[in-house]
């Protein structure tokens, strides 16, 4: 089985959960073990956070942060995260993209427990569980252009289905 | 607190706290506040996280159990994990939070 998704919605802590059911939802018809929807989907929450905080500096929600009520709403609508996800047999890939600040340092940014923010109580894990859960994952980035994220999981490894 | 994932026994000065279907840094924002001013004003010094309805949950809930403790640490109190599932517990465990928090069941 061969299928592709692309998503692209607004940099809002809210829309983490979006990113992650959207997943789950493209996910289904490759039959994946709960385990894998699990990983996939903590994955995927890790790198959608890292575009709205770090990459687009959005710190808080939108009751927070006052934007319902036209705060931070203006300058949100042009902060936006690109989720690209693909599978081809056994094979899963998703790609999260923003046009954020950049990392200027990636070897650092993926250090455990390196964080920039924790005022923010960001633990420095982020990197470690896109690792720790997906089988691939590799972090491209500009200073001031943006910030890619590549993971990928074979979901034939543990049981799950083999698609074709 | 009318957040539906939000509710509260005050047993013998613990502090429940229990944890969303899927912990992110979102849905953190108004348990973290609610807790703070538990700890804070209140005098809840021993924190319970309650995973029962968890499933999934990103590194922000290690933030979250980490930044409960360093409050609750200096005040003398312990942070308490209870119906973590193995996978919640992993997490926590691969975090390195083994020596800082207690399992309960």
């Amino acid at each position: 089985m061969r299928n592709e998704m692309e998503l692209w919605f607004t940099a809002r802590a809210e829309n983490e959960r979006l990113a992650r059911m959207a997943v789950a939802a493209f996910l289904i018809e490759a039959d994946p073990t709960l385990e894998q929807i699990a990983d996939i989907k903590t994955a995927v929450s890790e790198a959608v956070t890292n575009a709205v905080i770090h990459a687009y500096g959005i710190l808080g929600t939108d009751s927070e942060d006052g934007s319902e009520d036209g705060g931070d709403a203006e300058k949100k609508e042009r902060k936006k995260i690109r989720m690209r996800c693909a599978i081809n047999g056994s094979d899963f890939t998703v790609a999260v993209e923003d046009d954020g600040c950049g990392i200027a340092d990636i070897a650092k940014a993926m250090e455990p427990l390196y964080t920039t923010r924790p005022d923010l109580e960001r633990s420095g894990m982020g990197f470690s569980f896109m690792e720790a859960f997906m089988d691939e994952l590799k972090v491209e980035s500009k200073v001031g252009e943006g910030t890619s994220v590549y993971m990928r999981k074979d979901l034939a490894y543990f049981g799950g289905s083999d698609g074709e | 607190m009318e957040e539906n994932n939000i509710s509260q026994k005050e047993k013998e000065g613990f502090l429940l706290l229990h944890m969303p279907k899927e912990v992110d840094h979102c849905g953190l924002v108004s348990i973290r506040n609610y807790a703070d001013q538990k700890i804070m004003k209140e005098g809840f010094h021993d924190v319970i996280f309650d995973f029962q309805d968890t499933i999934v949950m990103d590194s922000s809930g290690i933030g979250m159990i980490l930044g409960r403790y360093r409050l609750v640490n200096v005040l003398g109190g312990d942070v308490y994990i209870i119906n973590a599932n193995e996978r919640i517990r992993k997490i926590i465990l691969a975090a390195g939070l083994g020596k800082i928090v207690r399992f309960m069941n």
